[in-house]
């Protein structure tokens, strides 16, 4: 009798933990999703995090926007042209981390046109589109355009270290200017400063 | 002895109780926008939505500020004003909506820290990334690190 009871009490143990969620052993399993520019993300203060890049791409943007130099082109929507962004801070990321939403928001704007095969010899984005709007060209296809870009945009980012005691802060800046082609003189000079202060890192802020 | 642990017992459950209540008052987010999205005016009517763990109390929402940018850009500033003795941390995100009341999905998606001084009023300023946006949300949380 007690063997029964025994074995029918382990049976539904066994089927109950089979259909139980499947954890990991050990230590609580906490790995779970964030939104983009979520609050809840990690805070680095020796790098640049996530909602960095979003926040500088965003108020740069609007800066830009509000600036009006964008509506100052002969034909718009202007044709842009972005150049190099380096990275001087000390740890390497792709600057597309920053540009790429940066050129979202501005086609979006419908105030520029962002060029993707005008550049340096190497530096352009799709190398195959411009291969092939060159190959069309010198057979004489009237439906290759050659718009000109008429502004450049480039910059760079730089990052500043100081420490008091036990508290470090980092300062990133990201600088970034607006050539006019023709003129071949800066319209815009964007910078947008991300500063952490701490003695260690936090999730969320 | 039985008595004292469940004393013991009935204070633990009343602590955990306050800690799980002030936990959940701090992921409470306010909301400010126009009272009427279509409002076009320079000064529109602000609908304020209170604002969650203890934020009312402390922050004011003086105005909003309207205008275009670059022909068809909306820009808006909110006031906000510290009306307590004490500094305010905050973080805040805009919300961009289209004239059919769609969320823009762009980089002002991002939550933003801000503090703000006894007594100091301090703007939020920006500038919408396409036309044809004639509506916004300001979400406001007090910030986690103090």
């Amino acid at each position: 009798m007690r063997i029964l009871f025994t074995s029918s009490i382990l049976s539904v143990s066994f089927f109950l933990f089979s259909c139980n969620e499947r954890k990991p052993m050990g230590k609580a399993a906490d790995a779970k999703y964030l939104e983009d520019g979520s609050n809840r993300g990690l805070v680095n203060l020796d790098k640049i995090n996530a909602q960095d890049f979003t926040r500088a791409a965003n108020q740069l943007v609007v800066d830009l926007l509000a600036s009006g130099s964008l509506s100052e082109a002969p034909n718009q929507p202007a044709i842009l042209h972005v150049g190099e962004i380096r990275n001087d801070t000390q740890t390497y990321f792709d600057t597309d981390l920053l540009m790429q939403g940066m050129k979202r928001d501005l086609l979006a704007s419908k105030k520029v046109r962002i060029s993707t095969t005008a550049g340096p010899e190497g530096k352009i984005s799709d190398s195959y589109a411009d291969t092939v709007r060159k190959e069309l060209g010198t057979v004489g296809d009237p439906k290759v355009t050659q718009p000109r870009p008429y502004f450049s945009l480039s910059g760079k980012i730089i990052e500043e270290t100081s420490r008091v005691e036990k508290v470090t802060q980092k300062d990133f800046y990201f600088l970034l200017t607006l050539t006019e082609l023709n003129g071949g003189t800066g319209v815009w000079f964007g910078r947008e400063l991300i500063t952490k202060q701490g003695s260690r890192g936090a999730i969320g802020f | 002895m039985v008595q004292t642990f469940i004393k013991m017992l009935f204070l633990s459950c009343v602590l955990g109780f306050f800690l799980m209540l002030s936990c959940a008052e701090k992921g409470k987010v306010g909301t400010v926008s126009k009272k009427d999205p279509k409002d076009t005016r320079a000064v529109p009517d602000i609908k304020k939505v209170e604002f969650g763990a203890g934020l009312e109390k402390v922050l004011d929402v003086v105005r909003i500020t309207q205008g275009k940018k670059a022909g068809d850009l909306l820009h808006i500033q909110v006031e906000l004003k510290n009306t307590s003795s004490k500094e305010v941390n905050i973080t805040h995100k805009l919300e961009w909506l289209d004239d059919d009341g769609f969320l823009i999905k762009d980089t002002s998606l991002v939550w933003k820290a801000l503090m703000v001084r006894p007594g100091e009023s301090q703007m939020i300023e920006s500038v919408s990334t396409r036309p044809g946006v004639s509506a916004f949300r300001l979400k406001i949380q007090p910030a986690k690190n103090q």
